[in-house]
């Protein structure tokens, strides 16, 4: 059964804003939904839903061993499922060892995926990570950048690996045998109501504009901001400051160094370039 | 094919006379409850109530296949027949055996297990119950190091008390599986620890002379969770929240449809609910604040 909708993205993107919109957007009650019961479907790594479906725990198996069954795991979900559902994954689009796609097309309606200026990627997952933004850019630019793969622990999610932040996009838009939906972070900033209406549509979810307009109300980054401080939010690392931090677009410009910014334009050139985020003379538009 | 010698181990409260060798566990007395042969399991079961990726439970039987390990197939809560994979690691079957599948043979006996750890205190079970990653096996190493014996660790089974006396916890085998990073934290060197599987960095610590090997009533049932937040807290539950606790932490709950009926399992859930005091644990998930919150248990299971 193809019932899954991906919301996949590389991390701090916009991914969680948009579960929060269409947490608002699915609730139909007339205030916002808690930021910690988006409830919006659990991301595609998490540990419990692999033990719950495998029936062994993946504690038990080696990283490779789990993507060997990933495929199975999310094909099981799909059979399970009793209507669409939407899952949060930050795992770039890949196959397994056996050349299956982690993400199967087979338990898979469409994804939608959520691209940021690199640039400001750079700031917000080295605040999010708790590290300087040298290492950030470093990772951003390393084919093996994965999460979660350190095997000296367990970790809290499966190992999801990310490639570089071009690969990441490129993975996603170009590789997936089923619909996928390209969404600017960019775009959900400057022009809301049209972004979040064209992605609802191909989601199948309701585009009236009354239910747009409150969903984007009770999702705005201030509501999001407010509640984050009254009641903190689940999903921040919890070395980080807060998980809701500028949601700006061009934040980079007052904290990135000129080299620090030529360095991640040298990196993505042709994806940036491709997803409008360098003009053509080269200079970033955001 | 010569004929594999047959031994007779204990395990959760049975004994299990055996044709794999299962070094890890204590001697057990005849006669035997339980019986693990090799033999010819097949692909799929003729009657199947709920499947996973790797299972298929109906009534009286549950079949599980992984991968480049083996074939297990639980009956009746009497038999496990293991069919090895080619080149299978018998410490990889081992971690089968114990784990799903004695799981699933454990619940086709009526018997409750919990997914959980459990030391000893003053001649009674402390139940440490959380899922995977949730430090059930950190925390009870902890309580080992500062003096006290572990009963079981990941997997603890609980049987009937009796002429109405509480549920008792039985041991399982004497060691705890541990992370490196655990290990860092309870400052236990691990060069001279063996791995769980090979390819895993998961290590078997042996707890010793400090093993519970006998059962012991149950008086408390903390549910370990960590958070992002600060907090170290014991938030007791009480009422209905306590059935709905027991439910959620019983191991490979998803068997559980697979069974005739679940009654008895209910029936256990609700002993153990009268019988033990049940709290939420909430800790840090960065800052694991280990001893701190072994003092903390203590005292609420000392009070």
């Amino acid at each position: 059964m193809n019932r899954i909708v991906w919301l996949a993205s590389y991390p701090k993107s916009g991914n969680t804003w948009f579960r929060a919109f269409l947490a608002n957007l699915l609730s139909g009650l007339d205030r916002p939904v808690p930021i910690n019961a988006l409830r919006t479907g659990s991301i595609a790594s998490a540990r419990p839903v692999f033990d719950e479906l495998a029936g062994v725990e993946a504690s038990e198996l080696t990283p490779d061993e789990i993507d060997l069954l990933r495929p199975d795991v999310y094909q099981q979900m799909a059979e399970e499922a009793l209507a669409t559902e939407y899952h949060k994954v930050h795992d770039a689009y890949t196959l397994n060892s056996e050349g299956r796609p982690l993400l199967p097309p087979e338990a898979t309606r469409a994804a939608l995926y959520f691209v940021r200026n690199p640039l400001d990627v750079a700031v917000s997952y080295a605040h999010h990570s708790h590290c300087d933004v040298d290492t950030v850019i470093g990772w951003m630019a390393h084919p093996g950048h994965c999460f979660c793969a350190g095997p000296k622990r367990l970790h809290n999610q499966l190992r999801q690996r990310l490639l570089t932040w071009s690969g990441h996009v490129e993975s996603w838009v170009d590789r997936p045998e089923f619909p996928v939906h390209v969404v600017r972070y960019e775009d959900m900033k400057l022009a809301p109501e049209a972004t979040f209406t064209e992605a609802a549509r191909f989601a199948d979810l309701p585009t009236e504009p009354e239910a747009i307009a409150r969903a984007l109300e009770f999702s705005s980054f201030e509501e999001l901001q407010r509640q984050e401080a009254e009641t903190g939010f689940a999903e921040k690392n919890p070395r980080a400051e807060s998980f809701f931090r500028k949601g700006v677009a061009g934040g980079w410009r007052e904290a990135l160094s000129e080299e620090q910014a030529a360095k991640v334009i040298e990196d993505h050139r042709g994806v940036m370039e491709r997803f409008g985020y360098l003009d053509e003379g080269g200079e970033p538009v955001f | 094919m010569a004929r594999a010698r047959k031994r007779h181990y204990s395990l959760f409260g049975l004994t299990v006379v055996s044709e794999l060798p299962l070094p890890e566990l204590p001697p057990g007395k005849p006669p035997a409850d339980v019986v693990v042969r090799r033999g010819v399991v097949p692909e799929a079961l003729d009657e199947v109530k709920k499947r996973g990726v790797l299972y298929q439970a109906g009534p009286g039987r549950l079949l599980l296949r992984v991968r480049d390990v083996g074939r297990f197939l639980v009956s009746d809560g009497r038999e496990i027949r293991v069919e090895p994979a080619s080149e299978a690691e018998e410490r990889a079957l081992r971690v089968f055996l114990y784990g799903s599948a004695m799981g699933a043979l454990l619940q086709q006996r009526g018997v409750l297990p919990l997914h959980a750890s459990a030391i000893e205190a003053g001649g009674r079970a402390i139940v440490l119950a959380g899922n995977s990653g949730e430090g059930k096996s950190t925390l009870a190493a902890a309580f080992h190091r500062a003096g006290y014996r572990v009963l079981a660790d990941d997997v603890v089974a609980v049987h009937p008390g009796g002429d109405g006396d509480a549920p008792r916890a039985f041991p399982a085998y004497p060691a705890l599986k541990l992370w490196p990073d655990a290990l860092a934290r309870l400052e236990i060197d691990p060069s001279e620890l063996a791995r769980e599987r090979p390819g895993l960095e998961k290590t078997i610590l042996p707890t010793g002379e400090r093993f519970a090997g006998e059962p012991l009533p149950i008086t408390h049932v903390y549910l370990l969770h960590s958070t992002n937040k600060d907090d170290l807290e014991v938030k007791p539950i009480t009422g209905m929240g306590k059935l709905a606790a027991l439910w959620r932490f019983t191991y490979r709950r998803q068997f559980l449809d697979g069974l005739e009926d679940k009654q008895q399992h209910f029936r256990m859930c609700t002993a153990l609910a009268k019988s033990a005091a049940l709290a939420a644990v909430v800790r840090p998930s960065g800052d694991f604040r280990i001893d701190e919150l072994r003092e903390l248990l203590e005292k609420d299971f000392r009070e």
